[in-house]
């Protein structure tokens, strides 16, 4: 219990003693928290909400006064002002409870359901306040010491039932309380003047901001407040709010009730001031339905969310339709709820690092995420990381890269049904560039295929950040083969050894034996089991070491020492970016499109129409027979590269395109792009315009194109 | 008594996908926490090498996992505090914690806690947040 004291209600300073909810002491002092309306003490009469230190929609009637509270008073169909200080920067705990079970409520019939369930009961009155019921089903309950998640089976609403509030003119004054409130202002010693209760729905309160008098029928009786004892309605809120869910009420929460009398004038919904004079005129205008008047009206989408309204929206359409409509869903929240406290036990996306990250952060480089992962950009100097690639050798952390293991009988049926090409001419120990897509011949992802030894057992690559979407894609697709698919993403380390001295730093760590292009072999690295494949994105030797990655640190280490006179240094992302760039190729993506076929980019080298029948296969046929209208091309221009995204516009000023990858060639000399490009009666154009540079459109790849270098 | 470390630290691991009738039947080393992942897939903790319960079976030595290994008390405190799902009473369950995907392994008087390797180290930072 608090103690006396003050809190300050916009600037003014009011008292309060032990036991006082912030509501007493504010009538007590003559104030109103919303200026007026009819105030209770459930916390469902929008009339009592303020912001209470800095908490936005609190209801005064349910929070107990204390020292030092700044309380301000919040129009209520007004939003109120954001937090000025950072909502999050008090985390919120949170406690995960389970049960079969739970009940809301410890009335009557709580107290009964439970006791004959054996469940545990959730109760305001013991200071656990159910702020909404979410899918799960889940109860959002707010405790002294944060929230409490309870993950049930099923929910039983036992909230029972909530004073019925007046609607009639006049109905927004100061003075009307109902009668639990009047008996609580009473015992804490609120001198309410002259009361008068009424049983009866009124016809109008009169006044001026407070109430002077009020109008039942034919007498009118004059007072200072009035005491609205006009009968119950279901606390059906929660219970509105599981519509769908495991969620039961019981007793008055449950009853279906014959609703009030119609009213003919007077603020239906105090949280939005919608009345019935705009109740009516919705109606007119054809919304004839609860859930649509309220949808026309904005009645019952306020803070009470339809506490007050709601009986009347069903007498309304009674009075109109002669049926009883049951009434609209609520949403969660049903209580006012911070930032922080529904950020409880909410965690951002974690972003997987490779093993080798503490080695990147060591050696200096700069982090970001990329497809999900931590991935080096650069370590100091992306120009001298090219040139290693380009003219000694150099080191990438590839272990990002998606893995799949693939072993079955059908295993090579599979991989046919998934890429346009023939698989079954990927004899053991090679491997195969592929393209991925989907139904509509649009590339889904892009990676590698290698037949391991003599049977159906493969080794499957595709793009960083791809490996979920592509491991629900492929299980789905061949599902009815007898075929065995493990992720091993996160388990296979992967690092590239690229550039004209790879062989050689190789060979110095115990890797010797000639490897032609798309091969592989298993064989021990630095005394680290790997599979090394040989192919190449930088467009130099280039090989791929995939070993366990628990071992990666160890192997990225023995390459460097073992490379250090050759000039070895590792290369980020971004070298890496720029130097697949020179060679055109794509990344899925970054250069590839929703609306990507091969054909459009350029690669429709990769698809064979005689390798069976593939997903996107039809698309692929049908869409080949229509005139090219864009491709992904090469261009290039003697000034600075444009920013990725930079739109290309034709010489005579009309939007050609956009570019999609761009950096300046430190090899070439020039800067490189890759863009969509619009054709114009079936041509491409030979120049273009990309923020104010010409450009020139080029034959891919920028570097080395007769693949020289990358075959060594 | 197991020794409780909140630091998590690289398991020796088998995987296995094969059919589930074969992984149903089959037995691993008697030493192995049996996590089964899926109805064709299982994870083998604290083994290196398992025997294919079919031809066609994949087993993968599998270094991508990091355990941390809790007391009961520890463990509970965990769920708790980062789990929408409740713990197992004893044996395997799985499921996100502190928004990570796990596998937890419940014995009477220790808690194994599995998350991929690469989630390890945001893991460890989250649990620190839950368990203060």
């Amino acid at each position: 219990m608090s103690g006396s004291g003050e809190f300050t209600f916009d600037a003014v300073a009011v008292p309060f003693v032990p036991g006082d909810h912030l509501l007493t002491a504010l009538l007590r002092a003559g104030l109103h928290p919303t200026g007026g309306g009819t105030l209770c003490v459930e916390g469902h009469s929008p009339h009592c909400v303020a912001e209470v230190d800095g908490v936005a929609y609190v209801h005064t009637c349910q929070t107990l006064a204390r020292e030092g509270m700044l309380v301000r008073a919040q129009a209520i169909g007004d939003a109120p002002m954001l937090p000025s200080t950072d909502p999050l920067a008090q985390p919120v705990a949170v406690r995960n409870a389970h049960h079969d079970v739970v009940v809301i409520g410890g009335g009557e019939a709580g107290r009964g359901a439970a006791a004959s369930i054996g469940a545990p009961i959730v109760d305001a009155g013991d200071g656990g306040e159910v702020v909404g019921i979410f899918p799960g089903p889940m109860v959002a309950v707010r405790a002294d010491a944060g929230m409490v998640h309870t993950h049930v089976e099923r929910v039983v609403v036992a909230t029972g039932v909530l004073p019925l509030l007046p609607v009639c003119p006049g109905n927004d004054l100061a003075g009307l309380y109902t009668p639990k409130l009047a008996e609580r202002l009473q015992a804490a010693g609120v001198d309410l003047g002259r009361t008068v209760t009424i049983t009866e729905p009124p016809q109008r309160f009169e006044g001026a901001d407070r109430v002077q008098a009020v109008v039942v029928g034919d007498e009118r009786f004059e007072c200072d407040a009035v005491i609205v004892d006009i009968g119950t309605t279901p606390n059906d809120i929660l219970a509105r709010m599981g519509a769908g869910l495991a969620v039961d009420a019981v007793g008055g929460a449950s009853e279906i009730t014959a609703p009030p009398p119609c009213p003919t004038e007077g603020t239906v919904c105090p949280c939005n001031e919608t009345t019935m004079a705009e109740l009516a005129e919705c109606w007119d205008r054809g919304f004839t339905s609860m859930e649509l008047l309220k949808r026309a009206s904005l009645a019952g989408t306020g803070v009470c969310q339809g506490a007050v309204c709601s009986p009347y929206l069903q007498s309304f359409i009674a009075d109109r339709t002669g049926s009883l409509e049951a009434r609209f869903t609520a949403r969660p929240v049903a209580r006012q709820a911070t930032l922080s406290e529904l950020a409880a036990g909410r965690h951002h996306p974690a972003i997987a690092r490779t093993t080798l990250h503490a080695v990147h952060e060591a050696a200096g480089a700069t982090m970001d995420r990329f497809g999900g992962w931590w991935r080096p950009w650069v370590y100091s100097d992306v120009d001298a990381e090219c040139a290693a690639v380009r003219s000694a050798v150099s080191i990438g952390d590839v272990g990002t890269l998606g893995k799949f293991i693939v072993s079955g009988p059908d295993a090579e049926a599979a991989l046919q049904r998934l890429v346009p090409t023939d698989v079954s001419t990927i004899g053991p120990g090679r491997s195969r560039y592929v393209l991925m897509l989907d139904e509509r011949g649009y590339v889904l992802d892009d990676g590698m295929i290698m037949r391991e030894g003599e049977g159906e057992r493969f080794f499957v690559t595709v793009t960083s950040g791809g490996a979920s979407v592509a491991e629900m894609w492929v299980r789905d697709w061949t599902a009815d083969l007898d075929v065995r698919w493990m992720n091993v993403t996160m388990s296979v380390g992967a690092i590239n050894v690229t550039g004209p001295r790879a062989s050689e730093l190789l060979a110095r760590v115990g890797f010797d034996q000639p490897l032609a292009m798309l091969r592989h072999v298993e064989a021990d690295i630095a005394d680290v089991p790997c599979r090394v494949v040989r192919l190449s994105f930088t467009g130099e030797v280039s090989f791929e070491l995939h070993h366990p990655c628990a071992r990666s640190a160890e192997l990225w280490r023995s390459l460097l020492d073992a490379g250090a006179d050759l000039g070895v240094v590792p290369h980020g992302l971004d070298a890496l970016s720029r130097l697949r760039l020179e060679k055109g190729h794509i990344i899925v993506g970054q250069d590839s499109d929703y609306d990507s076929t091969p054909r459009r980019l350029g690669h429709d080298w990769m698809v064979d129409l005689d390798s069976g029948d593939f997903i996107g296969r039809h698309a692929i046929e049908r869409t080949g027979r229509l005139p090219l209208d864009k491709q992904l091309v090469g261009l290039e221009g003697d000034g600075p590269p444009p920013f990725e995204g930079a739109v290309v516009w034709s010489m005579d000023g009309t939007y050609a395109g956009y570019v999609t990858s761009a950096a300046w060639s430190v090899t070439l000399g020039r800067s490189v792009m890759l863009a969509w490009v619009r054709t114009v009666d079936g041509m491409l154009p030979d120049e273009v315009r990309v923020e104010g540079m010409v450009a020139r459109r080029a034959e891919l790849p920028f570097y080395d194109p007769e693949g020289v270098r990358a075959r060594g | 008594m197991a020794e409780f470390v909140v630091a998590g630290e690289l398991v020796a691991a088998v995987r296995v996908v094969a059919v589930p009738e074969a992984l149903d039947a089959a037995t691993w080393p008697a030493d192995a926490t049996e996590m089964r992942l899926a109805p064709d897939e299982v994870l083998l903790l604290d083994v290196l090498d398992a025997t294919a319960p079919e031809p066609h079976a994949i087993v993968f030595p599998d270094t991508g996992w990091v355990r941390f290994t809790l007391s009961p008390d520890v463990g509970a405190q965990l769920f708790e505090g980062a789990a929408t799902w409740p713990p197992p009473s004893l044996g395997f369950g799985q499921g996100a914690i502190a928004g990570i995907p796990a596998k937890v392994f419940v014995e009477a008087d220790c808690w194994s806690v599995v998350v991929p390797a690469g989630l390890a180290s945001d893991f460890e930072d989250r649990l620190g947040g839950v368990l203060t």
